[in-house]
């Protein structure tokens, strides 16, 4: 939009041509890498994608240059074929992985909002040591930090021994390959992405406002669902589609602690691709997900433009 | 002016005491030992610099502060246990804090809302502070689109909407513009008088004190210096901080010897002695004198008793009303003076570095405590 403002001013003539000219090659020069590699590197491949989910599956593997509906149809049910059959099983799987997904939002958000508080309140120094222990765990390879919660969980493993040696129970706790686990390694993994911009807004709320609304007779609840709360929703907004979305295509962790017991539709597209070597049926599944998360997005973002349009014609007309 | 209500005071405060630790774990006293009552219609003003614990003051009353020592009651009622919420009183904060996700009309109806008053009743009693404070029909406004004096006329709306018995304002005023800063002085002021409730204004501007002020307590270190009405303040300060605080002061320190006719000589360091009125009560050693720049004359009316100081005229400036003048005298002693009318003309005639003298009252110097 600016570029063709610029351009614009250029055709009139109205401003000087060295002065107009100098920011749109800046404006070029800037934004031109990023677009080529962006174009090459993250639309490129998605594009192919988008067409390979539509193409028939190989004999051995690759693609047939044909048009193919089943690749959805297996998914979401018009393949009844004697090749290609819909099977509930894809959208089950979508089904639970959306709701772990949510669910490990929803936890996060139990951790880090308390945590967030108290950590604002710290004294600067205290405070930056803390925010530098919370990002901590990047500098340790996900797989390794993983494999630390196999051997936690497993039935010979720490959690079982600790629970042994306090005598809570006798047999082991089969906690390894369960939904449990699961939701324990995402929600490691995932709290930091939580806890940075929940954090970056609870810090902004002005105290001040937390006392006024004691001061005119609100208690502690009261104060918490009236002002703190809407104050630092864009925090918990922002955190929680930064945890639900990477989470609901997470493979590595349903593998390590879910087993074969809790697939996700991560998995599934991991399968299809390196094992089945079915790579039209991999991409429909990817293009799925990747629909219902924009589908969600939109949802939000037009609730919230929503709640901005109504707001501001109303204020004008009583104003 | 009336300084005291016969009435049984809103806020009663004994003995209290608050300390502060510091980082470096030293422990810093903000109230050092208060003793304070406020009347049930009283406009009561904390003044003092900042970090003398007006502040912290404030917020034991509201309820933020808890004591270390000492008690607060509200309207007979013991406070110390009582949380913010639950007490009957109201603050305006220094920066407003305006609920940022409100309109107008729910920053103001806030207090209501929670307490559960019915919607109606809510709309029409906001729609009264508003026109209270002049800000009618702004409901729907939202706390960004105000200017500093509307926000500053919407917090005093939403402080007086539960009808507190006594309302708290914190600073209120620092941040508004000088002109603006005293059509609020007086808004405050009538709209006190309007409510019929007590207020506790804390300020550092002595000027805002004494426009506003029933009765003026002056704060320093944790400790009351002096507390009284705005004119008992200004003429009769008990130390030399206050003296030195509230307006301008000259300040003579010497020892004071017995003259004739009930007069007094204070003998200053390098000088001629400087007469007065023998005070009251007998003091004896080492003394402070205190006289305000307004005190000095040029042409004595006759038949007063009119004493002398005599100096070199080190400075001059015309600040509109006054001439400004400062004398140096012989011993060294700076004197400021504010001279108007012929007065002030006489000695804007005169050059830098002219002997001057400068006629006082002799009952008009003020003997504070060295």
């Amino acid at each position: 939009m600016s570029t063709t403002q610029l351009s614009s001013t250029l055709e009139t003539g109205a401003a000087p041509k060295a002065r107009s000219r100098r920011p749109r090659w800046s404006l070029i020069a800037l934004l031109g890498p990023v677009t080529a590699f962006l174009g090459v590197f993250f639309f490129m491949p998605l594009a192919i994608m988008a067409v390979f989910s539509l193409l028939e599956p190989g004999l051995y593997g690759g693609v047939v240059w044909n048009f193919y509906a089943d690749n959805f149809g297996r998914i979401l049910g018009w393949a009844n074929g004697p090749i290609e059959e819909f099977d509930p099983v894809y959208l089950s799987i979508l089904m639970r992985s959306l709701r772990i997904a949510l669910i490990t939002a929803a936890l996060c958000l139990l951790v880090c909002y308390p945590v967030a508080f108290w950590v604002s309140r710290l004294p600067p120094r205290r405070r930056n040591f803390c925010l530098f222990l919370i990002t901590l765990p990047f500098f340790a390879s996900l797989i390794v930090r993983l494999y630390a919660w196999v051997l936690i969980l497993r039935p010979s493993g720490a959690l079982n021994g600790l629970l042994a040696w306090l005598g809570i129970s006798d047999a082991p706790v089969g906690l390894i390959y369960t939904e449990a686990a699961v939701l324990i390694g995402l929600v490691y993994i995932m709290a930091p992405f939580m806890f940075l911009p929940l954090y970056a807004s609870i810090e902004k709320l002005d105290r001040g406002l937390i006392e006024a609304s004691y001061d005119l007779g609100a208690g502690r609840i009261t104060t918490f669902r009236r002002v703190t709360l809407p104050l630092t929703l864009p925090g918990i907004i922002g955190g929680s589609i930064l945890v639900f979305i990477p989470t609901l295509g997470n493979f590595i962790v349903p593998s390590l602690l879910g087993g074969a017991q809790v697939l996700m539709i991560g998995n599934l597209i991991e399968q299809q691709f390196l094992q089945a070597r079915n790579w039209p049926f991999g991409a429909a599944l990817a293009m799925l997900v990747m629909s219902v998360v924009l589908g969600l997005l939109t949802l939000y973002v037009r609730a919230t433009l929503r709640r901005q349009a109504t707001d501001v014609p109303g204020k004008e007309a009583q104003a | 002016m009336k300084a005291t209500t016969p009435e049984a005071p809103v806020v009663e405060i004994r003995r209290a005491i608050k300390q502060f630790r510091t980082p470096e774990g030293q422990r810093v006293p903000a109230l050092a030992g208060i003793d304070l009552s406020v009347g049930a219609k009283e406009f009561v003003t904390l003044l003092g610099p900042s970090g003398c614990g007006k502040t912290t003051l404030l917020r034991t009353i509201s309820g933020f502060e808890a004591l270390d020592e000492g008690s607060i009651q509200i309207q007979g009622q013991e406070m110390n246990r009582v949380p913010p919420h639950a007490r009957p009183v109201n603050t305006v904060f220094q920066n407003y804090a305006l609920f940022p996700h409100l309109s107008v009309g729910e920053n103001v109806g806030y207090g209501l809302s929670v307490r559960g008053v019915p919607k109606r009743e809510r709309l029409q009693r906001v729609g009264e502070a508003l026109e209270m404070v002049g800000m009618n029909g702004l409901q729907q406004r939202s706390p960004s689109q105000l200017s500093g004096g509307q926000q500053q006329r919407v917090a005093l709306a939403r402080a007086i909407i539960n009808r507190p018995a006594l309302l708290l304002l914190d600073e209120p005023l620092s941040a508004l513009d000088r002109h603006l800063r005293q059509t609020m002085q007086r808004e405050l002021k009538s709209l006190q008088n309007e409510l019929g409730i007590a207020f506790v204004f804390v300020t550092h501007d002595q000027e805002e004190a004494l426009t506003m002020s029933d009765r003026i307590v002056v704060l320093n270190g944790g400790h009351i210096q002096q507390q009284g009405k705005p004119t008992e303040i200004y003429d009769r300060p008990v130390n030399a901080f206050v003296a030195e605080f509230i307006g301008e002061s000259n300040r003579f320190r010497g020892t004071l010897e017995p003259g004739d006719g009930g007069l007094g000589r204070l003998c200053l360091a390098g000088d001629e002695p400087l007469v007065l009125r023998r005070p009251a009560q007998s003091v004896a050693g080492e003394l402070q004198v205190m006289l305000r720049p307004e005190q000095f004359c040029v042409h004595p009316p006759s038949g007063d008793r009119y004493a002398s100081l005599k100096g070199r005229l080190t400075a001059k400036a015309f600040v509109g009303r006054d001439l400004e003048v400062i004398l140096e005298t012989r011993g060294g002693q700076p004197i400021k003076a504010a001279l108007r009318g012929h007065d002030g003309q006489t000695l804007a005639g005169r050059e830098l570095g002219d002997e001057v003298a400068l006629w006082y009252a002799i009952d008009a110097p003020h003997v504070i405590a060295a």
